[in-house]
């Protein structure tokens, strides 16, 4: 089998790896919004059929994700056939394999549930069981990155957290206009019946409620993420100021922090003012800001991604003495053993 | 200018996948829940006909 190399300024010039991870952890939260729903009010039909029709959100999400994942890889039977060659079961691409082979059938499973109004109980089982699940996938593509060492953007304490926040606000993002879109789409009489029957648009504006406090949540993480590099090593400092006033900042500016984060503040603020105005609270005169809201939280969620993919460009500075430069002489060169003894010899000095 | 036409192709190509899975998935259920139950027209054709008329008259 030949090596693997990991040449990560190739993962940023193309959409491939950045569009997975987006794909990926919308995903992980589209699954956690249908769980908590079904868990919280999947008595009522309304949000019944919004957790049922949210989770089937994953499979098409997930088939993108998986393409665009596996046409970036150097050798793509490995990506499709991961369980016979990714026997490191230790790193977070043979864990995310698994967390995705488990993942797209339970939320399969969930909107099946809905569609054949399984018995409570397994709908309630099948909820608890995705919860952590979604979580799991939002997480790992932070851990993903974050195993990478010495790229300051990509920390393990704060990526993978800021993935699931992000993960959140775009899964309840899409959630909220799914619940738009299904109405148009070809689905048999019997489903069409019970979606226009349960009023399903009215969970759209709680969903957007929900978004705000995501984006509001994941800004805080943000910027405490952005002070913790600022007060770091030579290399966090580095891409602290990569992104606050180098070459990153128009994207993470008006990318990340105005599309992503303040124009739907501004747009939350301007919902209930809208409505208040025209005295309704239906129709695209007051329904345009909640709309624009969701899809600016999408475009901010993938140009984030975009940004940390593009970050891991600025790598950690060695700090290394010329003394310590020189390779030791050993015994035996060229075996395991001799590069045992050159690195104890080097870890000495 | 790569990268934009890229973000389109694969915005478009995500979009068309989305309503091509999520239909097809809902129209596969409908048929099992058909073959199920034993209702008539539990056939593939069947409940293509059947979606395909409820679209037609969808708002009416």
């Amino acid at each position: 089998m030949d090596p693997i190399v990991l040449i990560t300024n190739k993962w940023g010039a193309t959409f491939h790896i950045p569009w997975y991870l987006f794909l990926g952890g919308m995903s992980g939260g589209i699954l956690i919004v249908a769980a908590i729903t079904e868990l919280v009010a999947g008595h009522k039909p309304r949000y019944h059929a919004l957790s049922g029709l949210s989770a089937l959100l994953v499979l098409p999400f997930m088939v993108i994700g998986g393409a665009v994942l596996t046409l970036h890889l150097g050798k793509p039977e490995r990506g499709v056939f991961f369980p016979l060659f990714m026997t490191n079961t230790g790193s977070w691409m043979a864990m995310g394999g698994w967390i995705i082979g488990v993942f797209v059938p339970v939320s399969v499973a969930l909107a099946a549930a809905w569609y054949f109004e399984a018995a409570r109980i397994w709908r309630l089982i099948l909820a608890v069981v995705s919860v952590p699940l979604g979580i799991l996938m939002c997480l790992y593509t932070g851990f993903l990155l974050s195993a990478t060492q010495f790229i300051p953007l990509w920390s393990k304490q704060f990526l993978p957290t800021l993935f699931l926040l992000s993960g959140l606000s775009a899964g309840l993002a899409v959630c909220a206009i799914n619940v738009y879109v299904v109405k148009i789409l070809p689905f048999p009489p019997k489903a069409r019946e019970r979606i226009q029957g349960v009023g399903l648009e009215k969970a759209a504006p709680i969903l957007g409620g929900f978004v705000l406090l995501a984006i509001l949540v994941e800004y805080f993480w943000m910027s405490r993420f952005l002070d913790a590099l600022s007060a770091g090593s030579v290399g966090e400092r580095v891409a602290a100021a990569a992104l606050r006033e180098g070459s990153l900042r128009p994207w993470f500016l008006w990318g990340v922090e105005v599309v992503g984060v303040l124009l739907p503040v501004v747009l939350s603020i301007l919902e209930p003012i809208m409505k208040k105005i025209y005295k309704r609270d239906e129709g695209w005169l007051v329904g345009w800001p909640l709309f624009a809201k969701l899809h600016l939280v999408l475009l901010g969620g993938l140009l984030l991604r975009h940004v940390i993919v593009w970050g891991g460009e600025i790598k950690q500075p060695l700090i290394f003495p010329p003394q310590k430069a020189q390779i030791p002489k050993v015994s035996a060169q060229g075996s395991p053993q001799a590069l045992g003894q050159a690195l104890q010899i080097i870890n000495r000095r | 200018m790569n990268l934009a036409i890229e973000f389109v192709v694969l915005l478009a190509v995500t979009v068309l996948v989305y309503f091509l899975t999520v239909s097809v998935v809902m129209n596969i259920f409908e048929v099992l829940r058909r073959k199920v139950t034993g209702e008539p027209s539990s056939s593939v054709s069947g409940t293509f006909r059947d979606t395909v008329q409820s679209y037609k008259g969808r708002g009416r």
